[in-house]
């Protein structure tokens, strides 16, 4: 198999579930798209040597680059007026789902969530796709969900009143 | 938070196939081949930065200040001399036929080459600048080039009975000559040297108060010396190419030293019109003597054969007066005097002219300025101005370009360039580790 088509066959496979968690990473279509491609021309430039092992090298490009400073300038943010303040559960017509809810999160906040809960990585596996320490998982983790709670009350059942 | 895992899921599930770009792979390999020559230019980028810079530091300072490449054939006079504040004193005597010298402000002696204008302090040996040393009380005040622009004459270190010496270096080939003209007496300090207008003979006065020694020295493989005790106030003295003294008194009046150690009277103070002045620079011919005048409306000369004084009055719209030390002849007819006028004390004006006024008489000035530090212990290289004849293109002085600054802006270039690379290799190297 040359390194193309080798290349070619790991984007059938796996483009599928790349695309779901960089959807989850992103909260935006386009973004995620954005993500993965820019990941798997990572994983072509270097496929050389990651080709035993690419999705592993993809998932982490992705996992950086979501966090990493130029490529949040590139996004579309969310209005930060409202951040921090929760939605009256009373107004049906704004009622927030799980995806908005993430969304509303910081790009490492989400990240790790996503890692923790969607990938069902450690917090120590998550600390080193991140390169951070496993208190800073902890806290980051323990900073989302608070803010999951506060921006949707509703969402207190999934997220669990005590984290 | 099981329901949140599987919420996530739910939501992940729920997502469409995103679409995938066809040329991903061109994408990742161009931009593979993009880091390759990136990596390629900042090697490239590093290696030209060091070799520059080895370059720079390691290349002769003396190339760098003739970049400009200006330089005259034969040589010439500066139009402009001025102190060349501190330089390096360089150990390579070897500098080239100089145009002027002079002992700078720092108390260093220093000669400008004549085809490049370019200043250089020279590494004299025994040459001492600091009165201050309680072993040493001599501060060297004597240098003197030959009109030529060959040689260079100092007085170098005391031999080991204490015995004053004369240095004579020759410009062109760094050869140095050590001399012994001087009386054996421990502890006399040339006051002024001046050479012959052939570049042969040197005359040389020493203080040994309440005497003066005068004397003269043909350096060369066959040496020649002569030193005569002098009693009074003696002011200067020359020498001609047949290798005659002639010394000046303060108290007026010129006397003449032959080989044979006899002294006559050349010229009383009446005869020169009970004005004193001193002995400057003998014509080519012998046959007269710019002499140095203190403030006065004209410059003098002394014609031996006549026995007269010429004078030559400063033309009108010039010099209202000045300070006359001449620096030698250009041929029997022209002089090339160092004037100062007492208005412009900073700065003294080269001129060239006749010693008196006749249909045939020149006068011009602003040959070259020269600044009144140097001019104090100038000396030039006559030989090296044109004559007036007509035959030569050149100008009297040569205007030199000022030595050009050090361009180090491609330099501070190249190292950005260079740190930039570094930075983007380190860069490369830590995500090809890493994986990212």
């Amino acid at each position: 198999m040359t390194d193309r088509s080798g290349f070619d066959a790991f984007v059938r496979a796996r483009g599928p579930a790349l695309a779901r968690t960089a959807y989850l990473l992103t909260g935006d279509h386009h973004l995620a798209e954005d993500l993965v491609q820019a990941a798997l021309v990572q994983a072509a430039k270097h496929w050389e040597r990651i080709e035993t092992s690419p999705e592993a090298y993809v998932r982490r490009t992705m996992y950086h680059q979501n966090i990493s400073w130029w490529r949040r300038r590139k996004l579309s943010e969310t209005p930060l007026e409202s951040y921090d303040a929760p939605v009256p559960a009373a107004d049906p017509t704004v009622r927030l789902t799980l995806e908005q809810a993430l969304r509303r999160l910081t790009p490492r906040q989400r990240t790790v969530l996503v890692l923790r809960y969607f990938e069902d990585l450690t917090e120590v596996q998550t600390a080193a796709e991140l390169g951070i320490s496993s208190g800073a998982v902890k806290s980051m983790s323990r900073d989302a969900l608070r803010r999951l709670r506060a921006l949707a009350p509703e969402l207190a059942d999934l997220v669990g009143a005590d984290a | 938070m099981n329901d949140l895992r599987s919420q996530m899921h739910r939501v992940g599930d729920a997502v469409d196939p995103l679409p995938v770009d066809d040329d991903l792979w061109q994408r990742g390999v161009a931009a593979r081949r993009r880091g390759q020559v990136l990596v390629v230019a900042a090697v490239l980028a590093i290696v030209v930065s060091v070799a520059g810079t080895a370059t720079l530091v390691g290349g002769d300072d003396r190339e760098a200040r003739t970049a400009s490449g200006e330089v005259v054939e034969g040589g010439a006079i500066p139009r402009s001399i001025v102190d060349p504040g501190d330089l390096d004193p360089e150990g390579d005597l070897a500098v080239g036929r100089a145009s002027a010298a002079f002992i700078s402000q720092s108390s260093e002696p220093v000669v400008i080459t004549a085809v490049d204008g370019v200043p250089h302090e020279l590494d004299l040996a025994g040459w001492v600048t600091n009165s201050q040393d309680p072993d040493e009380v001599r501060v060297n005040q004597s240098l003197a080039l030959s009109p030529d622009g060959a040689r260079l004459a100092w007085q170098g270190a005391d031999d080991e009975d204490g015995r004053a010496t004369v240095g004579v270096l020759d410009l062109v080939t760094g050869d140095t000559s050590t001399y012994r003209p001087l009386p054996p007496i421990a502890g006399l300090r040339l006051r002024e040297m001046s050479w012959s207008s052939d570049s042969s003979w040197l005359a040389w006065i020493c203080d040994d108060s309440p005497e003066v020694w005068v004397g003269r020295l043909r350096p060369g493989p066959e040496p020649d010396s002569q030193a005569q005790q002098l009693f009074g106030n003696i002011q200067d003295v020359a020498v001609d190419a047949n290798g005659t003294l002639v010394f000046s008194r303060a108290s007026g009046g010129f006397e003449r030293i032959y080989g044979t150690g006899d002294v006559v009277p050349l010229a009383s103070k009446r005869e020169l019109g009970g004005v004193g002045f001193g002995i400057g620079r003998f014509s080519p011919d012998g046959r007269q003597i710019a002499l140095r005048s203190s403030l006065s409306p004209a410059s003098y000369t002394y014609d031996i054969d006549a026995e007269e004084l010429l004078e030559h009055p400063f033309p009108a719209g010039t010099f209202e007066d000045g300070f006359v030390v001449p620096q030698g002849w250009l041929d029997d007819r022209l002089q090339l005097l160092l004037v100062q006028e007492s208005s412009n004390p900073d700065v003294a004006e080269l001129v060239v002219t006749t010693p008196a006024v006749d249909a045939t008489s020149t006068w011009r000035r602003s040959v070259g300025v020269v600044e009144v530090g140097p001019a104090a212990t100038l000396s030039l290289a006559v030989d090296l101005v044109p004559d007036l004849d007509g035959t030569s293109s050149q100008e009297l002085t040569y205007d030199f370009p000022p030595p050009p600054e050090r361009d180090i802006s491609w330099i501070i270039g190249l190292g950005v360039a260079a740190a930039i690379a570094v930075l983007l290799a380190l860069r490369w190297l830590w995500r090809r580790l890493t994986g990212m």
